[in-house]
């Protein structure tokens, strides 16, 4: 209610920024709580030693998505009402406009029911970038501009690794298409965000070349197969079809070699 | 994160030097850990402080927009792994006092397991300890980031004690609990490190707390046919490991798994590789 009564005036979003900073207070207080309440049945030890070594649990993976709607307005919206319970560290709109919606450090809901290798937890794990765009279009320039640097800027301050620049689809396969086939991704790798395969043509796939085992070593889970291979494909060979063929299997020999 | 990160916010040593707390490398109990804990808390608030910033400093070049919208959609960053260590000591005390060091290695863990079952709980599971050091399970290159650490003192050729794995277990069963950490990602140190690590040792029973619910394990293999094309380097990577240095690896696996401390690939290594890769699909 009061978030829509402040949808009318000139700073719509004061209410709910006093949300955001009210809530990372609560959080900090809980980081200093000691010791944890729920520990029933251990024998702690008497006097507390805290450790002096410690940091923020900081991310390791970059997950690129894309709005599914209209304008900026409309995603900036659904991240502040608290009822969705979705949120991105990033939107990023179709003029290059970056707005950067909550710390690095904390957690953002924007990965879902999802995994990548073994890791289940993406939203603990990565920073959620979401580009303005209706899912069947291309990417602006300028959105690809202001997300060139914005990943540049993370991979150094993060130590992220090459292959860990992913999109939702990857890590959410029967869920999730986005970013759409149309998005980027070889010019991402050539900047260094994310893995790609190089001329293909002198490549022989083994006759026994295991590809699901290669698929799920690039990091999908192969729970569902068709999904899996759609997500490759739509990923890495911006191909929307459920089939593997002869030449994806030369992508995929190509490439799970890099994830050792 | 390693010791001069480029995180923002301070590190251990940094205040310690503005609050001159310098942690005596002997002295009384109480005042050695009245002082760490000090400098805990203050390390705590000041890590808490980097979180109320806005906008970020370091982000030149962005177009960033005129007017801060922030989410209230939003959590702290949880842990989806435990690791399980040896201390390579010989006692409870040694590990403390190297935990409350500012200076050298740095490093620490979120809870230490005496021999006698105490449980030392040395930092917040929310924040990150610095336990792995360079290491990498599938395609997660930042353990510290993504796990509680856990160490249990024992010197590396003894077995652990019973008072021991049964603090392990009850902890176990919390944190599974409270992070919803998946049975497969209870693992050691030496899984993720498996070129710099031997921790656990070979003596930690890793099958007792697979019953648990605490790890994964093998059944009977006695009927089980590995296919002729299986590969079982390809069969270790999807279990987790890093297969850069292949013997390191299958070392590591029958360390966890067998109990085996050689490094030769044989048969039935295959066969336990393949049964379990399936689990993790």
């Amino acid at each position: 209610m009061i978030i829509l009564f402040a949808a009318c005036s000139p700073g719509k979003y004061a209410t709910t920024n006093k949300v955001y900073k009210k809530q990372v207070k609560a959080y900090a207080k809980l980081l200093l709580e000691y010791p944890v309440k729920d520990s029933a049945g251990l024998p702690y030890a008497a006097e507390w030693a805290g450790t002096t070594n410690f940091s923020m649990r900081s991310p390791n993976y970059v997950i690129i998505h894309h709005t599914a709607q209209n304008s900026c307005e409309q995603t900036l919206r659904t991240f502040t009402l608290a009822r969705t319970q979705v949120s991105s560290h990033y939107v990023i709109c179709r003029d290059g406009t970056v707005y950067h919606m909550l710390h690095d450090l904390l957690r953002a809901h924007h990965a879902g029911v999802s995994k990548w290798g073994n890791t289940t937890d993406l939203n603990s794990s990565s920073i959620g970038i979401e580009l303005d765009n209706n899912g069947f279009e291309p990417f602006s320039e300028l959105q690809m501009h202001s997300l060139l640097l914005l990943l540049d800027r993370l991979k150094k301050a993060y130590s992220i690794p090459v292959p860990n620049f992913i999109g939702h689809g990857d890590i959410a396969p029967t869920r999730k298409n986005d970013p759409n086939w149309r998005f980027p991704w070889q010019i991402l790798s050539e900047n260094g965000f994310g893995l790609w395969w190089s001329d293909t043509t002198n490549v022989q796939v083994p006759e026994n070349f295991d590809y699901l085992n290669a698929i799920r070593i690039v990091g999908f889970d192969i729970k569902d197969t068709t999904a899996a291979i759609t997500g490759f494909k739509r990923h890495f060979l911006q191909d929307t079809t459920k089939r593997m063929t002869p030449a994806a299997q030369k992508v995929l020999y190509c490439l799970y070699k890099k994830y050792q | 994160m390693q010791k001069g990160s480029v995180l923002p916010g301070k590190d251990s040593s940094e205040i310690a030097d503005e609050k001159k707390l310098l942690v005596p490398g002997l002295g009384s109990l109480l005042a050695k850990f009245g002082r760490a804990n000090e400098l805990y808390s203050a390390m705590v608030d000041s890590l808490s402080r980097v979180l109320f910033r806005y906008p970020l400093i370091d982000s030149a070049g962005l177009t960033y927009s005129a007017e801060w919208i922030g989410t209230p959609n939003m959590g702290l960053r949880r842990p989806n792994y435990v690791i399980i260590h040896h201390t390579a000591n010989n006692s409870c005390e040694e590990t403390l006092q190297e935990f409350t060091t500012t200076g050298g290695r740095e490093a620490s863990a979120h809870y230490v397991i005496c021999k006698d079952g105490t449980v030392h709980h040395m930092l917040n599971d929310l924040l990150c300890s610095h336990h792995a050091g360079e290491s990498k399970w599938g395609n997660n290159t930042d353990l510290n980031s993504s796990s509680i650490g856990i160490e249990l003192v024992n010197n590396g050729s003894e077995p652990f004690t019973e008072e021991q794995i049964n603090s392990l277990a009850i902890l176990l069963e919390r944190l599974k609990a409270a992070y919803k950490i998946p049975d497969a990602h209870f693992i050691g140190h030496a899984d993720i490190a498996p070129t710099r690590k031997v921790d656990p040792s070979s003596k930690f029973p890793w099958q007792t707390l697979s019953d648990k619910g605490f790890g994964l394990w093998w059944d009977d293999t006695t009927v089980v046919q590995v296919p002729d094309n299986f590969d079982y380097l390809m069969g270790l990577r999807i279990i987790g490991y890093g297969i850069s240095n292949p013997d390191a690896a299958v070392a590591a696996f029958k360390r966890h798994f067998m109990a085996d401390n050689s490094r030769a690939m044989n048969a039935q290594v295959r066969k336990i590789i393949y049964v379990l890769y399936r689990k993790f699909e």
